[in-house]
């Protein structure tokens, strides 16, 4: 209780305000695809896209872009990787090796470049930075890339997070039958018609558009774990599609407000507080299926 | 399950003035990879006909499939199905697709009605529902199939022969003409098989359309259909089942052995699917092979 009242106090405060609304629309749009995430097995996926923000975050402080330019290049650079996992999957290479590949691949150039820039304008070489990701004076920048941070969603990030929710939600309404039919069967998918490469491609738009806004609030190494958890934990409890929508949706928003008020409270980098709520609800889940199943045979017998 | 001699003949001559539902003219097919997974394939299968084609795995059934289904374009030779490039016969949904059914994501949260629905859906404007004149025709082949009782069952908690028959019904919901069947027996139990025999001989009754069965397993084609033609990158032989014998298959096979064998060295793999393995497979199992 009377952790709760702490963070109620901090919410008189606009940059919490701003990181509840935008943890939300994060969390609406990630359980939005995180059922197709978990049945189509990308979620390794994610967690590839993700790692691209490094590549971009490094061309971001080379060329000094501001805040919004540094946005769209971590935006691209976060697209062009799901696009050539993607490329690189169809040809001779093994889905996890391609994500393998990308990963490393933009990861050593982000911080090739960040390196770069570092020795080229230290000290003060991380002046860019603070200001692409908040203005506010800590916490300090790898800590934020990496793990999130309730200070860097500002305005902008409210904004950018209620759009890409709405996009979101949209296309994937609309595109909701061929959606169905690809994740539930590929090849019969695209014997009835259905355009499944165009389906992928923009599955992964849609994912790198979740990690680019999700990255600032959950991090660079976690916010897979957004895309991934709340399917996952649906899958536990049903396979009827409404209460399937319904458990993911509700896990997510869970997990993020309760490793919000974590976060608040203990003044904690906010996506590993995140990630643990979003873990015990798992082996809640876990647990559950566990007594269902000692239950059905101590009925059966 | 074969029907009377009278019965097929009347058929075939009944429907041999109204065309073709596959023609296949001298087709080869070779993958990128340089496998030659057909050669020189001609095939006619008349309206109305059931034709079984037998090939062991490797064999270039699968190919086949996706030259019929326009889902690949022959290297050399022309495929078509009821007289349009195969790809706009598939487009207007006159071809219905029975694909194997261990591709299938069983985690997912669908009921059987949903999974019926599926094909005939991606017809619909996004913002409209499904007309009611589409789901009275599914709620029939839910009567048809015998599943209507299990309509709002996840599909994933069905057995494999249930599973197979809810497919069945997708495979009919937009009245197709030519009805192609991929495996259809593989991890279905024998009264699975037998039901499912007995249910295409009442298809095939009933709604008056070409069935297609490719199988590696003979019991899944000795079952159902008129003719036979067995496959392994050449056509080896094209007659009724009564005259398939065990010298002929003891060659095919044999000689596809040497083949699947180089198919394995040499190839990209490309069959891989067609080795979905036969046996008596628990449906949950097929899905918790797919858990992540």
């Amino acid at each position: 209780m009377m952790l709760a009242w702490q963070t109620l106090e901090y919410l008189e405060f606009a940059f919490a305000r701003q990181a509840l609304i935008a943890a939300l629309c994060i969390a609406t749009a990630a359980s939005a695809l995180s059922g197709i995430v978990v049945l189509k097995r990308l979620a390794f996926v994610g967690q590839g896209i993700s790692h691209a923000a490094f590549g971009g975050i490094g061309v971001v402080a080379i060329l000094g872009l501001s805040a919004a330019a540094g946005e769209l290049v971590i935006f691209a650079f976060c697209l062009a990787s799901a696009l050539a996992i993607a490329g690189l999957t169809r040809s001779r290479t093994e889905e996890d090796t391609a994500i393998g590949i990308v990963l490393v691949a933009t990861m050593a150039l982000g911080f090739l470049l960040l390196g770069l820039r570092q020795s080229l304008a230290a000290p003060g070489g991380w002046e860019w930075y603070r200001s692409y990701i908040s203005g506010s004076p800590r916490p300090d920048g790898w800590e934020a890339i990496l793990f999130g941070s309730v200070h860097t969603a500002g305005q902008t990030g409210m904004w950018l997070s209620i759009a890409v929710m709405v996009i979101v939600l949209l296309t994937v309404w609309w595109f909701r039958r061929p959606l169905m039919a690809f994740v539930f069967d590929e090849v019969a998918a695209q014997a009835s018609g259905v355009r499944t490469r165009a389906i992928r491609i923009l599955l992964m738009v849609l994912l790198a558009l979740v990690v680019v806004v999700g990255m600032k609030l959950v991090g660079v190494v976690l916010i897979s774990a957004m895309l991934i958890l709340p399917g996952a934990i649906a899958g536990q409890f049903t396979r009827r599609l409404l209460a399937h929508l319904a458990v993911t949706w509700v896990s997510a928003v869970l997990g993020v407000l309760g490793g919000l008020v974590l976060s608040f409270e203990f003044d904690l980098p906010t996506g590993p507080c995140i990630v643990l709520v979003l873990i015990a609800i798992f082996s809640l889940g876990a647990g559950w299926q566990l007594l269902l199943k000692t239950a059905a045979r101590l009925i059966g017998r | 399950m074969s029907s009377p001699d009278s019965d097929s003949a009347a058929t075939t001559a009944a429907t041999a003035t109204r065309g073709r539902a596959v023609t296949v003219r001298d087709v080869s097919f070779r993958y990128d990879s340089g496998v030659t997974a057909l050669e020189s394939i001609s095939l006619n299968v008349p309206h109305g006909s059931r034709l079984g084609i037998l090939g062991p795995n490797g064999g270039g059934k699968s190919t086949l499939l996706k030259l019929i289904l326009g889902l690949i374009r022959p290297t050399r030779g022309r495929v078509e199905v009821l007289g349009l490039p195969p790809r706009l016969a598939t487009r207007s949904r006159r071809v219905g697709y029975l694909p194997q059914r261990l591709h299938a994501a069983w985690n997912a949260p669908l009921n059987v009605r949903q999974v019926v629905a599926m094909t005939a859906a991606l017809d619909v404007a996004p913002w409209r529902a499904l007309p009611p004149e589409v789901q009275g025709r599914i709620d029939d082949l839910l009567d048809l199939v015998g599943m209507a009782h299990l309509a709002r069952r996840p599909i994933g908690e069905l057995s494999g022969g249930q599973q197979q028959r809810a497919f069945i019904a997708r495979a009919l919901v937009s009245r197709p003409r030519l009805l192609l069947l991929d495996e259809p027996t593989v991890g279905i139990d024998q009264a699975g098989q037998a039901q499912f025999a007995r249910l295409l001989e009442t298809i095939h009754r009933e709604l008056d359309l070409t069935i297609l069965i490719v199988s590696h397993d003979l019991r899944a084609i000795a079952a159902g259909c008129d003719d036979i033609a067995v496959l392994s990158r050449t056509l080896h032989y094209h007659a009724s089942p009564e005259g398939l014998t065990p010298e002929v298959l003891a060659e095919v096979f044999h000689h596809d052995i040497a083949a699947f064998a180089h198919l394995r060295h040499g190839g990209q793999g490309h069959e891989n699917h067609d080795e979905g393995g036969d046996g008596d497979r628990p449906a949950t199992g097929n899905g918790e092979d797919r858990a992540p």
